[in-house]
């Protein structure tokens, strides 16, 4: 009883700032359809702002026009802000840019912080009441503990009230219904979203400001801190504010237990003290496992059974957001072309860097492996992944634990555990909404980070050491040998991946991201099909991530975090997604420029800040540009071209939603065939389709006269 | 015994009965009609057949045996195949590669899916097409796309829903061959479409749906002179296309 007091008051004590997080997330996800991957972010902006608004060592205002400035002012102009200028534009995105975006946001606002707030200089924010303390029931709470409850309980009574009694709120959930038809009963559907929006920010402020006193003034903490509590709206299926309230409550409690007895529970089962019945091997086992639960896994493993419990909104089959993204084809002969230009580019750069450039090319080659792992995934199938470093992580420390020596069979083993493990991760949600599966793949991230890597003290203190490879006679212990075998590795997935593309394997993937339906009804198994790409897609991250630890040298936890100040794993995504998530190029190239970035800030100090926040500004901008840059590029070239050559090109991708509403008038004559013609230039079919008023490409030539 | 048949089905969308006790058959050989007015439940009615959506009550047969829980992937191997009403087509690929996927999918030992696809593109009048994206095609094209992409299928069932809205008198006659020509080879086809004329001269047994309940059944002559079909479909004129 001495225990369940504090367990009780603490625990709903962070439950109240969690009910308050989720809330504010339901509330935006359910009136815009957006999942605010960036509320975390949001949270921690408000907290620093609130900082510098009322420390003594910034502007010292008073406290209360420091909370009024804060969440009056900052925190709803911040959301109609984004709701403005991105969100509302993601309407119509595909499901892979609506999550992309707020990612990006997420990204640049952590950047953004360490740019404006150095993350050296410590700060911190004093509790409320200065952190007097009040016994209740035999336990000694802060005033500030008592606030946090007292608001959210203020804030979950507001909602109710706003939701269910006010005129606005009738129209909120009107607007979550239907978009257009409360839009046809005089409802503004983007008034309601850019209020919910503005609500939704508020209450991330809220939280933000309640949490920073409890821990360190931090970008990173903060915001993940706040990504706790996707547990908890994933609990209220994203929809019931009380059922998130419950998961709320739910999530603090577990977090207070891990904390109190996170000894005991990690000595379970712990070698002489298994009871006997257990076989050594099995309590070995369960001891590990047993190891990776503290505080900071709690939330993770708690959204993970959640989604496996919780009946969760399934995919749709059927695509109303058609995605018409370009998948690029390219040949075998042009990839293994490009592919020996890398190697041999790879021979040469050696002799003309060396150091930190040198570091840096040889890191973005390995990250571009790692990269290329999701083109198959997200690029042809469009299913996400936010945890390649992750999976590159676990390569890592397969080579780490028993590929020391350098020997390449354990490349083997890397393949074969980061297949099985990218097939478990994705297994939970291979039913469900795209979202999803982006949550349990960055909960996965954050779980390797804070349990699986954490669990080998070398390699969480970035000291894990292995030797390059021994390839039998050949050598890669250099630079250059290294340097030129990761070139080749990245040759030969790229013509693997390429040759996926071209065949029936490549072909499947596209059309489940295309038609889930007519894949289904075309006898298409989908899980067993998601299991394949998502199990491929973790073995070559794996594989990147083993060679990276090679070139590195030393590598740990801070390489293959999900977040790590302004880098790892969550901007390498992006940067894959900008360059080009469905090309090879395009991934190498944002590969290329995640490593190249920090290079070019260190050498040219002015640019330092631009380049910080470079990642996260390109992962928002594909709110306009969802094919990415190097799509973009060609589409340039290939309009200079078409403007230098005076044709005028059909466009492929004109809107076939409206092509479907408004059907195009009936052809003159619906298919013109041209006997004698032997063969037409595209230009001659362009002119007599023109002349005779026929869609693109329905007359041709006679093929029995070829 | 028909190839296929629904037992008194019932689909509920919330407070919305949206398909009510509608049962029916599908024979090898024949081409089945399905009309009603908008909103009746033909495409639910095929969603349930295909597996698409569950069923809150009654049974789907094949060859008599109950599918009803069996998933939608694995109906298609059984034999069912369909197109849709509002365009499903795999748009970032190639018209030609929409109709291999299929082909690879049901491929049959000592066939080749390539030599297949390229013979179902000719029969379907697409292979002057055959390169471009599927989602730059107009709209009849691309409803003849998904009509060869099932037949890929091999399928013993196609259900079709609306497949002539969007061609043309020309079209839609070698359309009509085209069917015919298949229910030669036992295929069964049920057959969902507003073009009456066209319906009436293909189907052999037609049932008609309005607000989810089975409003009439039987020959097209039988359903034209049925009261209750004039007053709720057809119209006075039977002849006058519809929707």
């Amino acid at each position: 009883m001495n225990e369940l007091g504090p367990l009780l008051v603490f625990g709903l004590a962070s439950a109240a700032i969690y009910a308050v997080a989720a809330s504010g997330l339901v509330v935006t996800y359910q009136t815009s359809g957006i999942f605010n991957f960036a509320h975390g972010a949001v949270a921690m902006w408000a907290a620093f702002v609130y900082w510098q608004l009322s420390s003594p060592d910034a502007w010292g205002l008073p406290v209360w026009l420091a909370l009024v400035l804060t969440l009056g002012v900052f925190a709803p102009a911040f959301g109609l802000l984004i709701d403005k200028v991105l969100m509302r534009r993601l309407h119509d995105a595909s499901p892979i840019t609506r999550i992309v975006v707020p990612i990006g946001l997420l990204v640049a606002l952590i950047q953004l912080a360490t740019v404006v707030w150095s993350p050296a200089e410590s700060r911190n924010l004093p509790r409320f009441f200065d952190g007097d303390v009040v016994r209740i029931a035999g336990v000694g709470v802060d005033y500030h503990q008592i606030v946090v409850f007292v608001v959210a309980v203020v804030v979950a009574v507001a909602l109710r009230i706003l939701l269910y009694r006010t005129r606005v709120g009738v129209a909120m959930r009107a607007v979550v219904d239907s978009r257009e038809l409360a839009g046809l009963n005089g409802v503004s559907p983007d008034r309601i979203s850019s209020l919910s929006w503005a609500v939704g920010c508020t209450l991330a402020a809220v939280a933000g400001v309640l949490i920073a006193p409890i821990l360190t003034l931090d970008q990173t903490t903060l915001t993940l801190l706040v990504i706790n509590a996707y547990a908890a709206a994933v609990v209220g299926r994203l929809r019931s504010l009380p059922l998130t309230v419950l998961g709320a409550v739910i999530l603090g409690l577990l977090r207070e237990a891990a904390s109190r007895y996170s000894t005991d529970i990690n000595a379970w089962m712990a070698p002489g003290t298994e009871p006997g019945w257990v076989p050594d091997r099995a309590a070995g086992l369960l001891h590990t496992m047993a190891g990776w639960i503290n505080v900071e896994t709690v939330p993770v493993i708690m959204l993970f059974i959640a989604l496996l419990v919780v009946p969760q909104e399934k995919a749709s089959l059927f695509n109303r957001q058609p995605d018409r993204s370009r998948v690029p084809n390219p040949s075998m002969r042009s990839v293994a072309i490009a592919s020996a230009a890398l190697v041999v580019a790879a021979s040469i750069v050696p002799s003309l860097l060396d150091g930190t450039a040198l570091d840096a090319v040889g890191y973005g080659l390995a990250l571009a492996i790692v990269a290329l792992s999701l083109v198959p995934l997200m690029g042809y199938g469009g299913q996400i992944s936010l945890a390649p470093l992750a999976f590159a992580g676990i390569g890592a420390l397969v080579m780490y634990e028993w590929g020391s020596d350098g020997n390449p069979f354990a490349l083997i083993l890397v393949v074969l555990i980061c297949g099985v493990v990218g097939a478990l991760v994705a297994l939970p949600s291979l039913r469900l909404k795209g979202l999803y599966l982006a949550l349990s793949t960055m909960a996965f991230a954050l779980f390797c980070e804070k349990a699986v890597f954490a669990g080998v003290p070398v390699f969480s203190q970035g000291d894990a050491s292995y030797e390059r490879l021994h390839l039998g006679p050949v050598d890669t212990s250099s630079n250059r040998a290294n340097l030129v075998l990761m070139a080749v590795v990245f040759a030969l997935l790229g013509l693997l991946v390429t040759f996926i593309r071209r065949g029936p394997f490549g072909r499947r993937l596209q059309a489940m991201k295309d038609s889930p339906a007519a894949c289904a009804t075309l006898g298409l198994d989908l899980t067993r099909l998601k299991l394949q790409v998502f199990a491929l897609s973790a073995a070559i991250a794996g594989i990147g991530g083993a060679l990276l630890g090679g070139w590195r040298g030393k590598v740990g936890t801070e390489q293959f975090a999900l977040l790590q100040g302004a880098l790892p794993g969550l901007p390498l995504v992006l940067m894959a997604v900008v360059g080009g998530i469905a090309a090879i190029a395009g991934v190498l190239l944002g590969a290329m420029l995640y490593s190249m970035f920090p290079l070019i800030g260190d050498t040219w100090p002015a640019l330092k800040n631009l380049m910080t926040v470079l990642p996260g500004l390109a992962g928002i901008s594909l709110a306009s540009n969802p094919d990415g840059a190097i799509a973009q590029t060609a589409d340039k070239v290939r309009a200079v071209w078409a403007k230098r050559s005076g044709a005028s090109r059909h466009d492929p991708h004109r809107n076939r939603a409206m092509e479907l509403l408004s059907p195009p008038p009936p052809e003159v004559v619906p298919e013109l065939v041209l006997a004698g013609g032997g063969s037409l230039s595209s230009d001659e079919r362009e002119a007599i389709d023109a002349e005779l008023g026929l869609s693109w490409g329905r007359c041709h030539a006679d093929p029995r006269d070829a | 015994m028909p190839i296929l048949e629904t037992r008194e089905i019932a689909v509920r969308f919330g407070g919305h009965l949206a398909v009510n006790d509608v049962s029916l058959t599908v024979d090898a050989g024949e081409i089945t009609g399905l009309i009603g007015p908008n909103g009746a439940g033909k495409t639910t009615t095929f969603n349930v057949i295909t597996g698409l959506q569950p069923p809150t009550r009654g049974h789907v047969l094949l060859d008599g045996n109950d599918i009803t829980g069996v998933s939608a992937h694995q109906r298609a191997r059984g034999g069912i195949a369909r197109t849709f009403q509002r365009l499903e087509l795999f748009g970032s690929l190639t018209v030609r590669d929409n109709v291999l996927t299929a082909a690879e999918l049901r491929r049959e030992t000592g066939t080749d899916p390539q030599a297949a696809t390229d013979q179902l593109l000719a029969r379907v009048g697409l292979t002057a097409v055959a390169g471009q994206r599927a989602d730059s095609l107009s709209t009849g094209s691309a409803r003849l796309v998904e009509l060869a992409r099932a037949l890929a299928c091999h399928p013993r069932v196609l259900l079709l829903d609306e497949p002539a809205s969007g061609l043309d008198e020309h079209e839609t006659d070698r359309f009509a061959e085209i069917l015919v020509d298949l229910t030669g080879d036992g295929l069964g086809i049920l057959l969902v479409e507003h073009d009456v004329p066209l319906v009436m001269r293909l189907c052999a047994q037609i049932t008609v749906l309005n607000f989810g309940e089975v409003l009439a059944a039987g020959t097209p002559i039988e359903v034209q002179k049925n009261p209750d079909v004039i007053d709720a479909y057809l119209g006075q004129d039977p002849g006058a296309p519809v929707g």
